[in-house]
């Protein structure tokens, strides 16, 4: 350090030290000490938060995953128990009860219905048929029927918009050669019913 | 160059080291409150993150433990079951919601006077889509494309294919074709044209089509 009132002359730095150690001591200490909290304390600590920040994160995903789990446990304990019901109703309520039942309904019904569309019996053939891995069973039915064209075509709307479960498989119109005779229809038609040894 | 201390214990600028010492004071100070506030900050931060993942992992644990009881509580053979019957009852109602109606009414609107409608025969492919097999009667092989044709264009059917061409008697073809029929939803059905004896509608159109066949 540059002396006053000298010329050219230097005071040692270590009088200038000396001079000053009882500030300079507690002050040099108080930085020292800083430093060290600075680099052995709040850096890991901070380097921890991260770290922390995203283990929090993770641990949210886990939350979110398990309650996507649970919610399609859930989704699969009520989808079944609505099927099951849905699947009764559909049973009980809208196929017929049993083979007498299907029959009455594609005999007797439809053999009405066709009388009230002007379309004539001719005949029928029915063969119940069991199916495979389900608890159904299930009763084709054959009709020979004749009739005009628009009356055929009524009773085939007629079919189609009863309330009773009834299927048109298969159908197939013929007509004889001479005029104004009327068309012959041979109609598949199926329903189903419960087989009843299924305890299902 | 004139070297000259006329002092033993020269002068220094002691303001100046006074003013040094008090900005190194300033630094250490701001530096202790500085760390002071991060230590009390990342701290608390850490304290909030454990107890968040403390708090996330039992939650997780115990939904985790709901949803295994859940799905203990589920039968998984009646399961299936129920899955399989479901599947046969939408089955059975998509074949009961099918309209007949609906494709006479198109065959009508698109058959020509020299081709004759003797079977129709819808079946559901693997994909859900209605492949109806149609037995038709033609003068002539150029009626049949007309009619071919006729379908693609109602917008209703597609990938008509002929199966099997064959001649009858009377030197007409009797062919099996098969198409795609986009069924409409079932509200769209219109119910069949009311009767009007005398009128060309396309029902009795249809009817003069028709002649003697079976089942395809």
């Amino acid at each position: 350090m540059r002396a006053l009132f000298a010329i050219g002359g230097d005071v040692p730095l270590a009088r200038v030290l000396t001079e000053h150690r009882r500030v300079l001591a507690p002050l040099g200490a108080l930085l020292a000490i800083n430093i060290a909290v600075l680099v052995l304390l709040v850096l890991p600590l901070r380097a921890s938060v991260q770290s922390g920040g995203a283990r929090a994160e993770e641990s949210s995903l886990a939350v979110a995953a398990a309650r996507a789990e649970l919610a399609e446990a859930g989704a699969t304990r009520d989808g079944q128990a609505r099927a099951t019901k849905d699947l009764d109703r559909f049973y009980r309520e809208v196929l017929p009860a049993d083979v007498s039942a299907a029959q009455r309904l594609t005999q007797s019904k439809l053999s009405l219905l066709a009388r009230s569309h002007d379309v004539v019996f001719l005949q029928s053939s029915t063969t119940p048929e069991t199916l495979e891995d389900s608890s159904l069973e299930r009763l084709v039915v054959n009709f020979s029927l004749s009739g005009d064209w628009e009356d055929v075509q009524k009773f085939i709307y007629a079919v189609e918009t009863l309330p009773d479960f009834v299927v048109i498989d298969n159908l197939a119109l013929s007509e004889s050669g001479e005029n104004n005779a009327p068309l012959s229809l041979t109609l598949a038609v199926s329903t189903y019913y419960r087989a009843r040894s299924d305890g299902r | 160059m004139l070297h000259a201390n006329l002092s033993t214990r020269p002068f220094y600028n002691s303001r100046g080291v006074r003013v040094g010492l008090i900005a190194v004071a300033m630094i250490a100070a701001g530096l202790t409150v500085f760390n002071a506030v991060e230590l009390w900050r990342l701290q608390s931060a850490n304290r909030e993150l454990g107890q968040t993942v403390n708090r996330n992992e039992n939650e997780a644990r115990d939904l985790r433990q709901k949803a295994r009881t859940v799905q203990q509580s589920i039968d998984k053979s009646q399961l299936s079951l129920v899955d399989a019957a479901a599947r046969e009852a939408n089955e059975l109602i998509d074949r009961r919601a099918f309209s007949w109606t609906e494709l006479l009414n198109h065959f009508q609107a698109t058959l020509p006077a020299s081709v004759r409608i003797m079977s129709v025969q819808p079946q559901v492919d693997d994909q859900g889509r209605v492949l109806v097999a149609i037995r038709v009667l033609s003068r002539r092989q150029e009626d049949l494309d007309s009619f071919i044709e006729a379908l693609e264009k109602s917008g209703a059917f597609s990938g008509v294919l002929t199966r099997s061409n064959s001649s009858v008697e009377d030197g007409a073809l009797s062919s099996v074709l098969q198409a795609y029929y986009h069924v409409a939803p079932r509200a769209a059905i219109t119910p069949p044209p009311a009767s009007e004896p005398e009128k060309d509608t396309p029902g009795n159109r249809s009817s003069a089509n028709v002649v003697a066949g079976g089942r395809p």
